[in-house]
C-alpha cells in the first residue's frame, strides 16, 4: 500500500515537471472543446490530437490523450444541459433530466451536479484503477497464449454485443476489422495475404490509417451530408455553477455510488466505452433506484448516474489497456496506438518494468479530474464560445488534422490514400448503420489474435480443445459465448412474445 | 426497400466469397499438422459469410429479430432521442451531391500536395471544402484558409517537425519562401 502511495507520489511530480503540465493543460482544454462540439465526438478529438504526440516522450504523449479522454466525458454536458445539443452521444441521457432541470430555472444547480458526478465517479473509478491494476497484472503474467487469446476473443464479443444496434452488423463490421488487420506479409510464412500485388498493401495497413479515416473524415462526410448547421447561443450570459450542498450531495450517495461501480465495470469490459456506461447507468437508475418513478422529471439522480457512470469509465477502462494490452473503449485504443508508436507494448511486463511511466499516467488521470472541475467551474463560458464558429470552417481544419496525422506517422504520402479509402468506408458504414469501433477494434486486436490463436494451436498440436482444457481460458471463452450468444436468445424470445402478442 | 436492405449484405459476401477463394490459393510451404498463414484469414472469412447469410436471411424475412434498435449508435447517423437536435428536424435532407464534391477533393489532395505543395494544396482544399460545405462569408473563407493554412504549416513544421511536401518548381520556391518569411529552418 505505501508502496503504491510512493509510486502515485512521483508520478504526480512526474505530472508537475513544466512539459508534462503543459501538456496536461492542453489535454485537458481539448478535451472540453472537442467534448463541446457536436461536430467532433470524443474518440475523434483524441485521434485528431495523436499527430501531436509523435515528437513528444512517452509520458507526456499518453498525459495529453488522457487529459483529454477524462475531461471529453464531462464537457458536452453545458452543451446538452443549457442548450438541448449533446456534444457526445455520452451526454444524450443528461436531456432527460439534466435539461429538464435547466427548464424549470435551476441550469446552474443542474451543471453543479454533473461536476460532482463527473469528480464523484472519476475519483472512485481513479482509486479502483490505482488498487486493481498491480494485482491484474500480476495474475495477466500467469497467462498464456490460450488464455489471452479467450481474453481478446471476450474483448471482440463484447464489442460487438454491447455497441448498441444491430449485431449481425457489428459482427460484420468486426470481421472487417480482422481481415484488414491480416492484409499483407505473413510474419512466419513470408507470404503475401491479400496485397494484390501493392507494395503498400503488402507492408499491412496502418491501424491509425483505419481509426483517422473512419472517424474522422468518415463523420465529416456523414455530416456534410446533412448539412452544417450551427447552433445559435442566446443563453450563454446565462452559463454559471452552482454547487449542491454537502447534505443534497449525501442524499444522492447511493445512485452516486451505483453509478461509480457501473461506470467501472462497464469501462473494464473491452470495447464498452463512456456512452453505453451513460446510458446503462440511467437505465439501472431508471429501473431500480429509489426515485425511478420521477426520473425524466429534473432530478439530480436524473444527471448524476450517467455522469458519474461516463467519467468513472474512463478509471475502468485503463486497467486492461495498462495490465493487458487490452484497449477497454474507443479512446484508450487510441492511447494504445500513442504507445506502440514510441515502440511500447502496454501490459503486464510494461506494468512492472516501468511503474514510473504507469504511475505518472495514474497521476495524470487524478490531476485531470481535479483540472476538469477547475475549468468546468471558471472557463467553462469561454470555451463554450467555441459553439460559434461555423462548422464548416471546424470540420476543414478536422479534414486537415486528418490528413496532417497520417502524414506525420511515415511521411508517406500513400498513407493518404489510406486515410481517404477508410473515410468512404466510414461514411458508408454510418449510412448502413454499421458501427465503427468493432472494425477499429478488430484491426488493433487481429494481429493478436491470430498469434495467440496459431501459438496455441502449435503448443497443442493443433488439439482445438486446448481452449477449453485450461481453467482459466475455458472461463474466458464461457464468457465469450454468453456474451455473444445471449443478446440473440433474448432479441429471439422478445420477437417471439411480440408476435404471441 | 428490402433491395437496399439486402444490398450491402450481397456485396459484402460477394467479397468474402473472392478473398476466401484467394485465402484457399495461398501459396506457402505446407508443414504436416501445423496450420498455414492461411488458416485465420479463413475463419474469419467463413464467419464474415455466415453473418453476411444471417443479414441477408433478416432483410428478406423484414424480420425484427435483430433489426437496429434504440441505443447509443455512433456519429450523426445514431437512433434519434428525445432531445436530440435531428428530432427537432433541425438536420435537413440528404444531400449526396455534396458528400460527392467533398470526397472528390479528398481524393486530389494527396496527388495535389506532391506537386503543388503543402501551403498550397491545403490552402485550396480548406478553401473549397467550406465552400462545400454552404459557408456564405467569402471574407470568412479567405481569412480562415489563409490563416488556417499559415498556422497548421508553422505548427507541423516549424514545432512538431513534420516534414511536408513543398511541391515542385515555383511551388517548390514558394514554400521555401514563406518558411523563410515565418522564420522557419
Amino acid at each position: 500500500m505505501l508502496d503504491v502511495l510512493l509510486h502515485l507520489g512521483n508520478g504526480l511530480l512526474t505530472v508537475c515537471q513544466p512539459v508534462n503540465f503543459m501538456v496536461l493543460l492542453v489535454g485537458l482544454v481539448l478535451g472540453l472543446l472537442v467534448a463541446v462540439l457536436p461536430g467532433l465526438t470524443l474518440v475523434m478529438g483524441v485521434v485528431l490530437a495523436l499527430p501531436f504526440t509523435y515528437k513528444m516522450g512517452i509520458t507526456p504523449a499518453v498525459i495529453l490523450l488522457t487529459a483529454m479522454y477524462v475531461t471529453g466525458t464531462y464537457g458536452g454536458a453545458f452543451t446538452a444541459i443549457l442548450f438541448r445539443i449533446p456534444g457526445e452521444p455520452i451526454d444524450v441521457p443528461l436531456l432527460w433530466d439534466g435539461y429538464e432541470m435547466a427548464r424549470k430555472g435551476e441550469p446552474a444547480k443542474a451543471l453543479g451536479w454533473t461536476l460532482v458526478a463527473a469528480l464523484g465517479g472519476g475519483l472512485v473509478a481513479a482509486i479502483v484503477m490505482v488498487a486493481a491494476s498491480e494485482p491484474v497484472a500480476r495474475i495477466a503474467l500467469t497467462f498464456s497464449a490460450p488464455e489471452y487469446f479467450g481474453l481478446v476473443l471476450f474483448g471482440l464479443a463484447s464489442v460487438v454485443c454491447l455497441g448498441g444496434g444491430s449485431q449481425v452488423n457489428a459482427l460484420i463490421s468486426l470481421c472487417i476489422g480482422l481481415l484488414i488487420a491480416s492484409v499483407g506479409v505473413d510474419g512466419t510464412f513470408g507470404i503475401d495475404r491479400f496485397a494484390f500485388g501493392f507494395d503498400t498493401l503488402r507492408d499491412g495497413i496502418e491501424y491509425l490509417g483505419v481509426m483517422v479515416g473512419a472517424y474522422g473524415l468518415g463523420e465529416v462526410l456523414a455530416r456534410l451530408e446533412k448539412g452544417f448547421t450551427s447552433p445559435t447561443l442566446e443563453k450563454l450570459g446565462r452559463i454559471e455553477t452552482r454547487l449542491p450542498s454537502g447534505s443534497e450531495i449525501m442524499a444522492v450517495k447511493g445512485t452516486l455510488a451505483r453509478s461509480s461501480i457501473l461506470g467501472i465495470i462497464v469501462g473494464i469490459v473491452p470495447g464498452a466505452g463512456a456512452t453505453i456506461a451513460s446510458f446503462l447507468s440511467y437505465g439501472v437508475e431508471a429501473q431500480y433506484g429509489p426515485r425511478r418513478r420521477e426520473m425524466g422529471s429534473g432530478i439530480p439522480e436524473g444527471i448524476v448516474a450517467p455522469q458519474a457512470a461516463s467519467t468513472a469509465s474512463v478509471g475502468g477502462a485503463m486497467i486492461p489497456l495498462l495490465t493487458m494490452g487490452i484497449p477497454g473503449s474507443g479512446a484508450t485504443a487510441i492511447i494504445l496506438g500513442a504507445f506502440m508508436l514510441q515502440g511500447v507494448q502496454p501490459g503486464a511486463q510494461v506494468f512492472l518494468t516501468q511503474p514510473e511511466l504507469i504511475y505518472a499516467i495514474f497521476a495524470a488521470v487524478f490531476a485531470s479530474l481535479f483540472g476538469m472541475v477547475l475549468l468546468g467551474y471558471f472557463a467553462i463560458k469561454a470555451l463554450v464560445k467555441v459553439l460559434d464558429l461555423n462548422e464548416a470552417a471546424v470540420s476543414a481544419f478536422v479534414v486537415m488534422f486528418c490528413f496532417i496525422g497520417a502524414l506525420a506517422a511515415r511521411n508517406n504520402i500513400n498513407d493518404l490514400w489510406t486515410i481517404v479509402a477508410f473515410g468512404a468506408v466510414g461514411y458508408l458504414f454510418e449510412k448502413f448503420r454499421f458501427p465503427i469501433a468493432p472494425m477499429v477494434l478488430g484491426c488493433i486486436l487481429g494481429p493478436l489474435a491470430e498469434s495467440y490463436f496459431l501459438t496455441s494451436m502449435i503448443s497443442a498440436e493443433n488439439d482445438w480443445t486446448v481452449f477449453f482444457t485450461r481453467p482459466v481460458s475455458a472461463v474466458l471463452m464461457g464468457f465469450a459465448a454468453l456474451t455473444f450468444v445471449f443478446p440473440i436468445y433474448r432479441s429471439w424470445r422478445e420477437g417471439r412474445r411480440a408476435r404471441a402478442a | 426497400m428490402a433491395v437496399r436492405k439486402v444490398a450491402p449484405f450481397i456485396a459484402l459476401l460477394a467479397g468474402a466469397a473472392y478473398l476466401f477463394w484467394l485465402a484457399l490459393n495461398f501459396e506457402y510451404p505446407r508443414v504436416p499438422g501445423r496450420l498455414g498463414p492461411d488458416a485465420w484469414p479463413k475463419i474469419i472469412l467463413g464467419l464474415l459469410i455466415l453473418t453476411c447469410l444471417v443479414g441477408i436471411a433478416n432483410a428478406l424475412a423484414g424480420r425484427a429479430i435483430d433489426s437496429p434498435k434504440e441505443g447509443p449508435a455512433e456519429g450523426p447517423g445514431r437512433t434519434l432521442l428525445p432531445g436530440d437536435l435531428a428530432a427537432d428536424g433541425t438536420e435537413g435532407p440528404s444531400r449526396y451531391g455534396l458528400v460527392a464534391i467533398g470526397f472528390a477533393l479528398f481524393l486530389v489532395y494527396p496527388f495535389a500536395l506532391e506537386y503543388v505543395g503543402f501551403l498550397v494544396a491545403t490552402f485550396a482544399l480548406m478553401a473549397l471544402f467550406m465552400i462545400v460545405g454552404q459557408w456564405r462569408n467569402p471574407l470568412g473563407i479567405a481569412l480562415t484558409s489563409v490563416l488556417g493554412t499559415l498556422v497548421l504549416f508553422y505548427i507541423f513544421r516549424g514545432i512538431v517537425y513534420v516534414s511536408l511536401p513543398l511541391g515542385t518548381g515555383p511551388f517548390q520556391d514558394f514554400t521555401v519562401w514563406v518558411a523563410q518569411l515565418l522564420r522557419m529552418r
